[in-house]
């Protein structure tokens, strides 16, 4: 069955070819999540919402951008949202770890980060780490990027720059 | 441009898309500011590619949806989904004939006055069955409609 035939039975509710329509690209979800996100659960979880939007949103997909950059482009919404949660919740948590814990701050970015694959990658902002994301390892235009983050191509292409500046600075400091 | 001039005006000019915008002309064209970026290779060294998920086990696309996609229930709780469902409204028939109906009793009503059209009339007698009945009278609103209806008297 050809992607399209895939999409048009999905979209009739068909569970089966939506599943097929996800194989292909499951890997590369993940592997932009991950890179968003550091942590394989919490992309894995990410990825999983991404799949039920994009299920839920199939009538919203027009398909000429093709199937996989729509989905990826959901993934990274999803991953941005996150983000935002986290940085919501460790505010909360670091004004509150003194109390909770008797004095002791736990770092919990600082330790997440030590565990996960690319730590370098963590520590660029949301969006720019967004951008790179989809530029470099999947392949991404600036428009693509632009259509996926909900911003203007010349603001993608400088995230895009912005980041890979910080990255050479930081990979220099580790060396 | 130079590339001080481009990054001055990218931290005066107050508009987000404006300085992008120049910024984003610049960088794709001036080589030293490309030179301080990190290339292609270096960022994929930083992370992670399909290629490297090889071993992970498969996305479930619907389990944020109540778990997996269960599995068509056998034929044999079909049938018997149907057999109680036919007993159930079985049982409920026969009740049903049990219950003795209600019927509204038949009754006459005799009018004897009637004048200017329908505007004004006087009821002599109501029955319902043998027995007389008494008219309740019920004016809804200040339209001019009336509603009469009878009761049986309470002996």
């Amino acid at each position: 069955m050809s992607e399209e035939e895939l999409v048009r039975s999905a979209r009739q509710g068909d569970r089966d070819a939506f599943a097929g329509l996800v194989r292909s690209h499951e890997k590369r979800l993940l592997a932009l999540c991950w890179n968003m996100l550091g942590d394989r659960e919490e992309a894995r979880d990410a990825a999983q919402d991404a799949l039920l939007q994009a299920f839920q949103n199939l009538e919203r997909f027009d398909g000429g951008r093709g199937f996989a950059p729509w989905l990826l482009g959901i993934g990274a919404k999803r991953c941005l949202d996150r983000l935002r949660r986290r940085r919501t919740f460790l505010r909360y948590f670091r004004g509150h770890a003194g109390e909770w814990l008797g004095g002791e701050t736990p770092r919990p970015e600082a330790a997440a980060e030590a565990e996960t694959a690319g730590r370098l990658l963590q520590r660029l902002p949301a969006r720019e780490r967004a951008a790179l994301s989809l530029t470099v390892f999947e392949g991404f235009s600036a428009r693509e990027v632009a259509a996926a983050l909900g911003c203007s191509e010349s603001t993608a292409r400088v995230h895009v720059y912005n980041a890979r500046v910080r990255l050479k600075k930081e990979v220099a400091d580790e060396l | 441009m130079s590339c001080s001039w481009v990054r001055f005006a990218y931290r005066a000019l107050p508009l987000a898309p404006w300085r992008a915008f120049l910024l984003g002309r610049h960088i794709d064209r001036c080589p030293r500011c490309q030179g301080e970026a990190l290339g292609d290779a270096g960022v994929r060294a930083l992370g992670l590619t399909a290629a490297d998920l090889a071993g992970e086990p498969p996305l479930r696309p619907f389990a944020a949806a109540g778990g997996p996609v269960r599995a068509a229930s056998p034929a044999w709780r079909r049938a018997f989904a149907l057999f109680l469902a036919v007993a159930v409204l079985g049982a409920a028939a026969w009740l049903s004939r049990l219950i003795p109906r209600q019927r509204l009793p038949e009754g006459t009503v005799t009018v004897v006055e009637e004048a200017g059209g329908a505007r004004a009339f006087a009821v002599l007698e109501a029955r319902i069955g043998d027995a007389p009945a008494r008219p309740v009278v019920f004016k809804p609103g200040k339209g001019g409609m009336t509603i009469v209806w009878f009761e049986r008297s309470a002996h």
